[in-house]
This record gives structure tokens, sequence and C-alpha cells, in this order.
């Protein structure tokens, strides 16, 4: 159940949703893992061959350079499709709880109101277990030896995202699209290749998500034309 | 007029009117926002906006800057120290008509016990 807060927090809320609005968070994070996927998949083999090495490396070094630059690569992409639709904001915080501690102590409080400390527990226990379940769902690639593992993982990163979508704006695409690629993995792919066909299929996922995102923003926020000279 | 009435007679009046403080409340909430997003949160026109942002300006509360995010121009404003200070005031002022400063812990926990 939603738990109301006072409205200078929930007005910093939303400015800390607004980097996710649009779907190219999701979009960017999920063309690098596919770029990691490509670099997992064509590992470079002996005898060594130009061009897969060529390619194994592009995709390593592409891979860095948007995990590094990743805030970077997101501002430019919402210069252009976000600031002139629905305007610009720069939260206080990355951590919205961080800056709701700060603004409640600011605004002359000991501590945030109890309401905001639920809501604070809540988020907290939520972002522990969702976490486990992704480190144990990774886990189970190397620990079980069965073919099920995938199916068990793609269950367990579906439940992560279910608890992800409190917090975040995420579609069904990812709670419903993980299962899937499990069964997938399990039934049809070889074996040796699981893993690079899980990392790339939860690329896909992340792409397709930001995507859907994208264009359910782009259709609701039409760009405002510029008024007639 | 008992002290804690006084203190709301000094309630500052640039950020008492209520688009004013919507978007005093905004900025405070954020470290910078421009136009546009003020514009949508506050349900404010632009002219409306305008105005209320240049009386903010000039009462030193808010700092208003062209600046540019790739090729696109963003007018940005963001609370000055003064702005913070006055709006941390004002929220404590305000909090005096429904809890005095002394009990306050006790009035929010009373509030919170009751609504359970």
């Amino acid at each position: 159940m939603a738990v109301p807060q006072p409205p200078v927090l929930a007005a910093e809320e939303r400015a800390w949703n607004y980097w996710f609005v649009d779907g190219l968070t999701n979009l960017v994070v999920g063309a690098n893992t596919l770029l990691l996927a490509l670099a997992v998949v064509y590992p470079p083999r002996w005898p060594p061959k130009p061009l897969p090495i060529a390619l194994w490396l592009i995709a390593l070094v592409l891979y860095v350079a948007v995990a590094v630059r990743y805030r970077e690569i997101v501002e430019w992409l919402k210069a252009r499709t976000t600031y002139p639709r629905t305007g610009y904001v720069q939260a206080p915080f990355p951590d919205p709880e961080q800056a709701a501690n700060f603004t409640t102590i600011s605004l002359g409080a000991n501590s945030p109101p109890p309401e905001v400390q639920i809501r604070q527990m809540q988020r907290r226990i939520r972002w522990t277990i969702v976490v486990a379940l992704a480190a144990v769902g990774s886990l189970a690639f190397r620990i079980i030896e069965a073919r099920w593992k995938w199916t068990v993982a793609g269950i367990l990163f579906s439940v992560a995202m279910i608890l992800a979508r409190k917090d975040y704006r995420l579609s069904w695409i990812l709670p419903v699209g993980f299962p899937i690629l499990g069964l997938y993995i399990t039934a049809l792919v070889p074996r040796l290749q699981g893993s690079s066909y899980f990392i790339c299929g939860m690329g896909l996922l992340f792409v397709l998500d930001g995507a859907v995102t994208l264009i359910r923003y782009l259709l609701r926020n039409p760009k405002p034309k510029a008024p007639a000279a | 007029m008992t002290p804690d009435l006084q203190a709301l007679a000094t309630l500052d009046r640039v950020i008492h009117e209520p688009a004013r403080l919507m978007i005093m409340t905004v900025l405070y909430a954020a470290e910078e926002a421009d136009f546009l997003y003020l514009q949508r949160e506050c349900a404010l026109t632009q002219g409306n906006l305008s105005s209320h942002l240049a009386k903010l300006e000039n009462a030193g509360y808010v700092l208003i800057e062209k600046m540019f995010k790739g090729k696109y121009p963003l007018t940005v404003c963001s609370l000055t120290q003064k702005g913070r200070t006055a709006f941390g005031s004002y929220v404590q002022k305000i909090r005096v008509v429904s809890e005095p400063p002394s009990s306050g812990k006790l009035g929010r926990v009373r509030h919170a016990k009751s609504t359970v």
C-alpha cells in the first residue's frame, strides 16, 4: 500500500524518478549488455584469427567505454528527446533515501516522519531481497550442473524485477521475459552456451523494455511546437 | 496576540503565495530544474510561472540561468542559499500552526499512532 508523504519529499521523489521516465536508461543498459554478450559469445580461440579477435576487442572496448560514460551518454540522448518535451530536473542525491533524510533534517526535523521511515524501511528490505535474488540467480549459473538451472535463474530474476518495479519504471516485459528466456535456454540451447545466451537475452529484454517505455513516453509527450514568428 | 501567533504574522509573503510556494517546494526538492519541468509540475501557465519566478528572483531566492544541454537551450532555475534558508524558516513557522516547536516530536508520534 502506498504510504503518503510530505509534498517536499514527494517532489524530491518525482525529481529522482524523472531520470527513468523515458526508458533511455534501460535502453543503454540493454545495449551495453548486448555488447558484453557479444564479447562472451565470441571469445578469442586458438588458433587466433584476425576477424573474431577484432570483433571481440571492439565489443569489449565499446562495452567498457559505454559503462564508464554511461551517464554522459544517457544525458546526451535525453537532451535530444526528454528535455525538449517534459523539461529537465536534477535530483539532489543519487539515492532517494539520502535525499529524504537530508531534506527532512534541513527543514528542522530530527528525523523523517514515521510514514517516510516506513517507506524507507520497505525500500531497504525490497532491495536486499532484489540483490539476494540476483546474486543467487547468478550463482545458479555456476553451482548447479543440471539444465533446469536456467529456468531457476530466469524465475529468480523475474521475482527480482517484480520487486524492482515498485521503485523503478519497468514494464512487464522484464518479469515476464526472464522465465521465458530461462525456459528457452533449458529446452533449446546447447549446455556450454547457456551463459552467453542468458546475457544476450537479458540485454535484449532491457533493450525491449527501454524501447517500449520510450515509445510510450514519446506518444504521450509530443514535442511542443515552436511559436510562430 | 500570543508569541506563536506573532510568529505566523511574520511569515514570508513572497513564499506564502500558493504558486510561489509550489515553485519553492519543487526547487527545494531538486538541485535545479528548468522552466518546462516547473511549468508541468506546478501546472502553471508560461506567463504565470514567468511572473512568479521574476518575483522570487527579485527577492534573491531563485537563481535563473540560461544554459545548453547538447544543442537544447534550457532556462534552469535553482534556489539560492538565501532561498533555501527562507523556505526552511517558512516551513518551521508554518509547523507551529499544528504543533508547537517545544513538543514537535510528541505531536508527530501522537498523529502517527492515531492513524494506525
